[in-house]
């Protein structure tokens, strides 16, 4: 029998246009559920707005998608965490950090602590039999992490690279149900976000002249940092310089004295 | 006594401190209330990461930013470390105390542990704020479990501390907002604070409370080594890459074996199915962030440089001199890719040189 997964949505954005899109982290929780239980998957957001978000996420597959009305100022944890167990859920998935909102990563922890489950951080792959999950944890320098949880469980995932099918049409006829709910007071709510300054001019000057490349160029000004430059050098010694570099940035162990000169 | 040096206002705390002793804390005190009525002084908990058993810049920054807090408040800064510092003279980098953890086995992964021993060390020491690395791995897992866990207030982002506030990044990056200091504050990397390494002076040090045995939900399983030439990109540390002037594709593929790198490339070679699409480095292909980014035969179109943009130390082989991509370089070589590969092929496959992990 398969679990009953919950897969908690947010809007992403861009990081540097800001326009809206799918973020990553949840397309990959979404594909992870899709993988292992397509039929007992639901999509599940919770915000005061329109549920335009929920359609980019239901259009993956014909999925039940449920919006979780509350006040503009209330608190999202509660409401996910009541609806998760209403429902008998026994995971969620959700991003381990949204692109919208104060992005503090605080939301699966909160909703685990209120429903007193555990939870699975970071997980790149999941998998699931009757006794448990079974997750993945990338870490640096290709390092992998298999960590085992009873269910049920809350995993959070980060952003992979996936391809979920989507289209305007279906995303367009997407069905939402929409369920008042009551959350306590955010105390997010009084903070008040702006646009991050430094960005704006240079991406205004960007968006408007040159062709694309070189908007693009002015958006990633390349500014010049050649610390050290080998001209016109024989191959053996450029790659000896190369490898000279890369030792003293810790990339490779190459020998003490490092002259290339190995002949001895 | 050495003079202690604090960005802000002298702390009067400390300055009636002998620097040789130490502090008596009174174990019956649990409560914040009880830490309110109390006649100690006040403390900011920093938890640092120590990863590979060194003190990163990251947890420099992290310490430098807790005595620059305390130094506003007249508090005093203790460190909570794991035995993995064991070793680390924190007195050195300017912290009052220290708290010396023992996990059950070193280097375990065991966050919910932590996270109940860190509980404990802020019920009884009751600092007024504590700060994490912004992480979603390590100590700035366990902050967040223990946000949730005692229901705290935090602001995680943080890229900003002083008078009493604090900025922060919000909506991926792209927005910002200020607020007091909350009690959890998870700092980004690459702040700049005061310096850690200014301010020696004696430091006390502490048991850790004790904790009651607890059932962990996870178990780890294993830990393995994937092979690190095929390892997604964004997750790469050590990228050698190949564009349009790589011929010779055989000695280029053998020297990032050899090296221990994973390979990427141009659009240019990943369109013409020299490479599989998925080690295509550039904004339509994946955005890395390695340590070191080696480019053969790039010339550096805007794309490719908007991809590498995070990137730490880049080497750039390139026969024009001209190419973006030697400007934007640490190292500019001047010569042609495919013999340099060869004679790094040379130098490499000698039993001397071992990839580092």
């Amino acid at each position: 029998m398969k679990p009953k997964v919950a897969v908690l949505v947010a809007g992403g954005r861009h990081p540097i246009t800001d326009r809206f899109r799918r973020a990553a982290a949840e397309s990959t929780a979404l594909s992870i559920a899709l993988r292992g239980a397509p039929s007992s998957c639901v999509v599940v957001h919770a915000s005061h707005d329109a549920p335009d978000v929920l359609r980019w996420y239901a259009s993956a597959a014909d999925l039940r998608a449920v919006h979780l009305h509350i006040q503009p100022a209330a608190d999202p944890c509660i409401p996910l965490a009541n609806f998760v167990r209403d429902q008998g859920m026994q995971i969620v998935l959700c991003g381990i950090r949204a692109e919208s909102g104060f992005s503090s990563g605080m939301t699966p922890y909160r909703i685990a602590a209120a429903l007193k489950w555990p939870i699975l951080p970071a997980i790149s792959e999941l998998s699931w039999d009757a006794n448990g999950v079974t997750g993945v944890q990338s870490l640096a320098g290709g390092r992998q992490r298999e960590l085992r949880c009873p269910m049920p469980v809350v995993v959070t995932t980060v952003a992979r690279s996936v391809a979920l099918p989507f289209a305007w049409a279906r995303c367009r006829h997407a069905v939402v149900e929409t369920h008042d709910a009551a959350g306590g007071v955010d105390v997010w709510s009084t903070r008040t976000l702006t646009k991050v300054k430094s960005r704006s001019p240079a991406w205004q000057n960007a968006l408007f002249e040159g062709s694309p490349a070189e908007r693009l160029s002015q958006i990633f000004d390349v500014q010049p940092r050649r610390q050290e430059q080998v001209l016109s050098t024989d191959a053996r010694t450029a790659a000896t310089r190369i490898l000279d570099f890369l030792a003293r940035k810790g990339a490779v162990e190459w020998p003490a004295h490092g002259s290339g000169d190995l002949s001895a | 006594m050495r003079k202690r040096t604090v960005v802000g206002e002298t702390d009067p705390v400390l300055a009636r401190r002998e620097p040789s002793s130490i502090m008596q804390i009174d174990d019956t005190r649990s409560t914040v209330a009880a830490c309110s009525d109390s006649q100690e002084p006040e403390w900011v908990l920093v938890v640092p990461d120590i990863d590979d058993s060194s003190v990163s810049r990251h947890d420099s920054e992290l310490v430098g930013a807790g005595r620059l807090i305390a130094g506003e408040l007249g508090a005093c800064l203790l460190v909570l470390t794991f035995d993995e510092a064991a070793h680390i003279d924190w007195q050195a980098f300017g912290v009052d105390a220290v708290v010396r953890a023992q996990r059950t086995t070193s280097g375990a992964y065991e966050p919910e542990r932590d996270a109940l021993l860190v509980a404990a060390v802020m019920e009884r020491w009751c600092p007024r704020h504590c700060l994490f690395s912004d992480k979603m791995f390590g100590m700035g897992e366990v902050g967040r479990r223990v946000v949730a866990l005692k229901d705290l207030d935090c602001i995680a982002g943080a890229i900003e501390i002083g008078n009493g506030g604090v900025r922060a990044l919000a909506r991926a990056n792209s927005h910002e907002f200020t607020a007091e200091l909350p009690s959890v504050i998870f700092l980004e990397s690459g702040v700049r604070c005061a310096s850690a390494h200014k301010d020696v002076h004696a430091s006390a040090e502490y048991q850790p409370p004790q904790i009651p045995e607890v059932t962990t939900n996870l178990k780890v399983q294993a830990t393995r080594r994937t092979d690190v030439t095929t390892l997604p990109l964004a997750d790469a540390h050590f990228i050698v890459a190949a564009g349009n002037g790589i011929s010779d594709w055989q000695t280029f593929l053998r020297v990032a074996n050899a090296l221990n790198a994973t390979v990427g490339g141009t659009r240019v070679v990943c369109d013409r199915g020299a490479l599989p699409k998925s080690r295509q480095v550039g904004t339509s292909g994946a955005m890395v962030s390695a340590g070191c980014y080696v480019a053969f035969g790039i010339s550096g179109a805007p794309e490719h440089l908007a991809g590498i943009t995070s990137c730490s130390n880049v080497v750039a082989v390139n026969t024009d001199a001209n190419a973006p991509l030697l400007r934007r370089a640490d190292l500019a070589v001047v010569a042609d890719a495919n013999a340099v590969l060869r004679s790094m092929l040379q130098l490499v496959e000698r039993p001397v040189m071992v990839g580092a992990a």
